[in-house]
Order: C-alpha cells, then structure tokens, then sequence
C-alpha cells in the first residue's frame, strides 16, 4: 500500500519551526492546580451524561460522565477532591464556546479509585471496549472518539474485510508545537505498545509511524524500541516538514500517494490514522489500566521565559501553566494550538481538555498585523498553497462578494466544507485577509441553515399530517350525522324508530313505577 | 382533379394519421404525468419557514403561498423567513425585494416555548391550537412542549387561560454556535489609516 517513495500533497508553507526551545528538555509534571475545570464536550464529540453532582468527593480515575450517544466519550475525574461546581463554562474550542464543565477541587491526596481488574483484551471488540472505557478521543487535534474508528471495521473473514493500515501520525507540523515530538522521546515503549494494541484493534497488518525529517534522535529511538520488542510489522517514516503535512488527508497523499476523496474517511482507503499521543494513551488504558486523564501540552511563544512541555491534567487551568513556565505580563494573545489554526482564549481560567496540545502566549509585537485586510485582488496565491486544492479566492467571492455574488450555496457546491482551516491560504494572502474567518463563518452558516431547514421540513410534515387528520375527523362525524338524518328521511323507518324511542321511556317509567 | 387526389391523398392521409397519434401521444402524456397542485405555489411554500403562526394574517404557511401566487398578498408578510426568506421569493417570482412590513410582526432570534408546569392547569386549550401537534398531555393532566419539534409560532400563548406558557431560546443555538461574518475594508484608503 504504501510506496517506496514518498508522494507530496499539492500546496502547502514551509514555516519556521520555533519547536527548539520548548523540545529541549523532557516533559515535566505540572503538578496538582488549584482547581480543574474539565469539560464534558469535547470537540466534535456529543457531550455525556454527568453521573456526579455537586458536592460529591472523587476519587482519582473516577467516571464523572458516561456517553448515551456513540459517539460520545467517557470522562473521568483527573484526581481525587470535591466536586465544587457543574455548570456552564467557557471552554478550551473555537471561540471559548460556553459548554457543561465539571469543576473539582483536589484534596491533594490523589487517591485512585479501585482499579475494576480488567483482564488484557483478547479479542478487538474487547480492545475497542477498553478504549472507549478509558475515554479515549483523537489526541492530534480533532477529537475525534477513538473506539468510533475502529467500529467501521468489519468482522475477521466476511466479504467486507479488507487489508488495513494503521498510519501513526507523529508530524505535528505545526510551527511551536512539540509535545508529539517529546512524547516520543520521552515514551517510545509506550507508543510502540500502544500501536501494537491498535493494530489487533484495526485488524490492520502494518503500522507506519510518520515523523518530520526535521526532528533529530526520534527515528533512532522509536526504531530501537521495534527492533528490542521484535515487531516486524512497524515501520517508521520519515516525511519532508512542509505544512500541514500532519493533517490527516495530506499524510495519506504524502505516505501512499491517495486521496481520501470528498466526504469520506480513511476507511474508504483501508486506512486507520491516529495520533502519537492516542497510541500513548491506549497503553495507559490497556497495560496500565489508566483512563485518560492527562495529556502533554506545550507552553510556548515569545512572552514564556521557559517554554516547556507539561504533563498536565485535564482541566488543569491555563493560568496554572503560564506560571510554570514563567509567563511574562505581556502576553497580548493566548493561543490554544499554533500560530495558524489555533485559536485565542479570552481567559485564562479556562482548563485544557484532552485536544489541547499547546498553550502559545505571543506578546503584541506578534500579533499585531503589519496593516489591515483590504479587498481581494483575485491573484491567485491562496490556490497555489491549499492543500485541499480548494479555490480559496472563489470562496470568498462567494461568502463575501458583492449582493449580487453572495451565495452560500455556491460556496458549499465549491467545498468550503473540505476546507481544513490549516491557514496557508490567510498567510500568503496579499491583502491579508484572513480567508479562514470567512471559511468557518460559511461553515456555521450553513450548518446552521440546514438544520433550521430540516426543522421547517419536519414542521410542515407535522402540520400537513394534523390538516389530514382533522379532515378525517370532520369528515367521519359528517358520515354519522348523515347516515341519521338518512335513516329519518325515510318516513316508515323514521316512524319505528320513535317508537322505539317511546318504548324505551315508558319501560323506564314503568319500572320506576315498580319501584 | 383526380389527378390532384392521386398526387396528395397519401401524404395527406399520412399526416392526418400522424396528427392523431400524436394529439392522443400528448393526451395520454399529460395524464400520466399530470403534476398535482400548482407547482409554483410548491416553490413558495417551500421558501417560506413553515411556523405556522399567521403572522402574515393567512392561516398557515400553504395558504400564504397560494395568496403570493395569485397575487393577493405581496411577498413582505412573513416576519419569521425574514428579509433573507424575502429576498428568496423575490429571486423566485422576478419581483422586486421589499422590506419587511412591520405590521405583520419583527424578525426575531430563534425561540420557542416553554409550559411552566406547576402552573399548568390541564385545560388541553394550547394542545388545539398548536399547528404541529408540539405539545402533549391529557385533560386535567400537565401538559408540555416537545421542544424539538415547536416552531415557535406563539398561537399557543394567548390561547392559554393561566398565561403559564413562556418563552425560551430554541434549543439550535446548543446544536450550532453561529458565527459573525468577519468585516472587510473595501478601500485602500481605510487600510492605510489603521
């Protein structure tokens, strides 16, 4: 499947890392915070049930919520304490979108709770169980549930069965992001074992571990651990650092020179991807017995005076961190993620969830754009670096044109839904315009015009089922009245019946004569 | 004469023949495809929002379209479609875009409602009014709002003896968090002053 040599995606950035800094030691605990705040929803995922309320002690481990949709997630308590609050709270996505949060505060103990004495899976239904027990979701970014991945595929021997490839994503290609890259020096034992479970889960029959050519030391560390656990069927490759070659689709094209064609995943292709971190954390689940209640998050950017990876608990607040790594007054912006598709946090007491990969303080020398958007000038530099081989001007000649070219539908006939948001577009852009912006903002839009769309859809099913059945109605006490009023147009059947009538009253008035 | 017949009464007779079959070809056609129901006014109801809540003084979504068609009613009466929904039927009919007339009501955020149950008397009163069967319960029993499937049209507020019916945000704003279109300069001039 995969080729000898490698392929590449169409566009793409070559970007300054400024992963040095931060990469440079190895991950430190961040220790137990003040207070978590753990969101329940995460990303793309349907938000649990809490099966906690407020005021109840928790032990290290504990289940606080349990998924009812499939494609829900397990959370679990990332220490013991109190939980002091379970309400709405800004949280760790795009635009700090209040969401159900949990807020415990630790008794400092860190007491476990009873490990359940879950015996090693044997078979994948067991695997996969384990894992959506552990409350494992896409560590890379997206969020997505993990145990949902491995749902699409088939039973051992049936038709459907295909050959399958477990692609391990380790290219964080974006600029300051580097806890992947120390997650796989610090832990290759791990992620080797962790991928081996995920390739029993996949029923795949090789596993590639994709890392950038510019990280030293990870290729020489990961390949010592394969070879030590003498498993021939994991392979470590290197691919060329151009962003966003970690996303998902561009990895594919990069490694088996695929397409993952519009509004499919990576099944289409007999592909599995997973992040570097997911695997860590399916070891945890499956050897450890450790749901996943920690992540590696790096602190970065120009106003940290010691940028640094942390092993932090989820919902460990962003405040607790920057003062970890000595953040300097003068952050201008807070960015969860990188410097192209993160996104600004306007607090931080927000706690980091399991998709937080980065915190970036960037003082205003940064951040401050050199001049202002101004109007599109259709040169054409957004085409040549998209990755997705959108038309990223022609998008926004429709999202953002003039009243005549505005046309949301055009723009998703155009695939603003296959847009990444990975930025490169809003980088090379002449008059600065940030595209991205208008992408999400056509994104929601849309959604948002579907869903009132299928409303009205059902609405008008419901009304028009009511107008039937009060015609029915109407129309059966008609037919009653009718065939009466029939009956007594006839002048013999009129007569016997009121002498049925007659009887009827003066049997009655003779029994209560009786009486 | 003879001669003429000779010459001209096959063709002639060929298409006669060739008239009949086709006239009963485009009989038989347009029975077996007939299209039920006048399909512009379809178009129409198909752009309006479905709430069902007589606002544009029509009983209902349907029979406003057929007035749009017929042309009794201008195409402004429908607060809920707003000036979005008014600018869809203008492209649809090729008639000029109007505003909103604003006796028939203001555009409004997305809402429905809700019963206050403890207040609830059963009287079953908002249950017949309701346009798409939302609301359920039994006489003499509390009755509540299946809040998926209210439209918001409010007829069920004024209909209610105990005024114990609210209003609320529509539960779409948990479902999608609607952004705002970011703004754009359109001149040099305003760029270079930043």
């Amino acid at each position: 499947m995969v080729n000898e040599t490698l392929s590449h995606f169409h566009g793409g950035l070559v970007l300054r890392h400024h992963k040095k800094a931060s990469c440079e030691q190895p991950s430190k605990p961040a220790g137990l915070p003040d207070y978590l705040v753990i969101a329940l929803k995460t990303n793309r995922g349907i938000c649990p049930v809490p099966t906690i309320s407020v005021g109840e002690s928790v032990l290290k481990g504990q289940v606080i919520a349990k998924p009812e949709h499939p494609m829900g997630c397990y959370s679990h308590a990332p220490t013991s304490g109190i939980v002091t609050a379970l309400d709405h709270n800004p949280t760790a996505s795009q635009d700090a979108i209040s969401a159900l949060c949990v807020t415990i505060q630790p008794d400092g103990k860190d007491q476990w709770v009873e490990p359940a004495d879950q015996k090693k899976p044997n078979t994948r239904e067991q695997i996969v169980e384990q894992i959506k027990q552990a409350g494992i979701i896409g560590l890379g970014g997206a969020g997505f549930p993990t145990h949902a991945k491995y749902l699409q595929v088939p039973d051992n021997n049936t038709a459907l069965s295909r050959e399958t490839t477990l692609i391990i994503n380790g290219a964080e290609c974006e600029p300051y992001i580097s806890c992947d890259e120390r997650l796989m020096l610090d832990h290759p034992h791990e992620i080797i074992k962790g991928t081996e479970w995920l390739l029993k889960a996949a029923d795949a029959n090789k596993a590639i571990i994709a890392i950038e050519d510019n990280i030293g030391g990870v290729k020489k560390r990961l390949s010592a651990e394969i070879k030590k656990q003498k498993i021939p069927n994991i392979s470590v490759v290197k691919v060329p650092t151009i962003y966003p070659t970690g996303g998902e689709k561009q990895l594919i094209k990069v490694l088996t020179g695929q397409e993952v064609t519009s509004g499919q995943t990576p099944y289409s292709l007999g592909i599995i991807m997973q992040n570097v971190a997911t695997a860590k954390a399916v070891y945890d689940a499956i050897e450890l017995q450790q749901p996943l209640i920690n992540r590696v998050v790096t602190v970065t950017g120009e106003s940290i005076a010691e940028p640094q990876n942390y092993l932090a608990l989820i919902g460990t607040p962003f405040s607790h961190l920057l003062k970890l790594a000595q953040c300097k007054d003068d952050v201008d912006k807070l960015i969860i993620g990188g410097p192209m598709m993160g996104y600004a946090m306007p607090s931080a007491d927000i706690g980091i969830d399991k998709t937080t990969n980065c915190l970036l303080a960037l003082p205003e020398v940064c951040t401050k754009p050199e001049i202002e958007s101004m109007p599109c000038i259709r040169c054409g530099d957004c085409v040549k670096v998209c990755p997705q081989e959108l038309l990223p001007q022609q998008l926004l000649w429709y999202i953002d044109g003039n009243e005549q070219t505005n046309d949301l539908e055009k723009a998703r006939e155009h695939h603003v839904f296959d847009c990444i948001e990975c930025g490169a577009c809003s980088w090379v852009c002449p008059s600065h315009i940030n595209l991205v912006d208008f992408y999400r903002f056509a994104k929601s839009e849309l959604t948002y015009l579907d869903i009132k769309k299928a409303k009205s859809e059902l609405a008008k099913q419901r009304h028009d089922d009511r107008l039937a059945r009060l015609d029915f109605i109407k129309a059966e006490r008609q037919a009653k009245r009718r065939s009466k009023t029939s009956k007594l147009a006839d002048k013999s059947s009129a007569k016997a019946e009121i002498s049925a009538v007659l009887a009827r009253i003066k049997k009655q008035s003779e029994e209560k004569a009786d009486e | 004469m003879l001669n003429c017949i000779e010459q001209w009464g096959l063709p002639l007779a060929g298409m006669v023949a060739l008239a009949t079959v086709f006239g009963f070809l485009i009989v038989w056609v347009s029975k077996k495809f007939k299209v039920e129901g006048n399909p512009i006014v379809e178009q129409v109801n198909a752009i309006l929002p479905q709430t069902q809540c007589g606002q544009c003084n029509f009983p209902g979504c349907k029979p406003y379209a057929e007035a749009i068609v017929s042309g009794e009613a201008p195409i402004n009466q429908c607060p809920p479609g707003g000036q979005e929904g008014i600018k869809k039927l203008a492209e649809l009919l090729d008639v000029e875009i109007l505003e909103l007339n604003p006796e028939n009501g203001v555009e409004e955020i997305d809402q429905v409602v809700e019963i206050v149950e403890p207040d609830c008397i059963g009287c079953t009163k908002c249950i017949q009014v309701c346009p798409v069967d939302a609301i359920v319960g039994a006489a003499k029993q509390m009755h509540t709002v299946i809040l998926d499937e209210c439209t918001g049209c409010d007829l069920c507020i004024p209909a209610c003896p105990v005024d114990c019916i609210i209003k609320i945000p529509a539960p779409i704003a948990n479902q999608i968090h609607r952004k705002q279109k970011p703004a754009l300069l359109k001149t040099i001039q305003e760029a270079q002053s930043w």
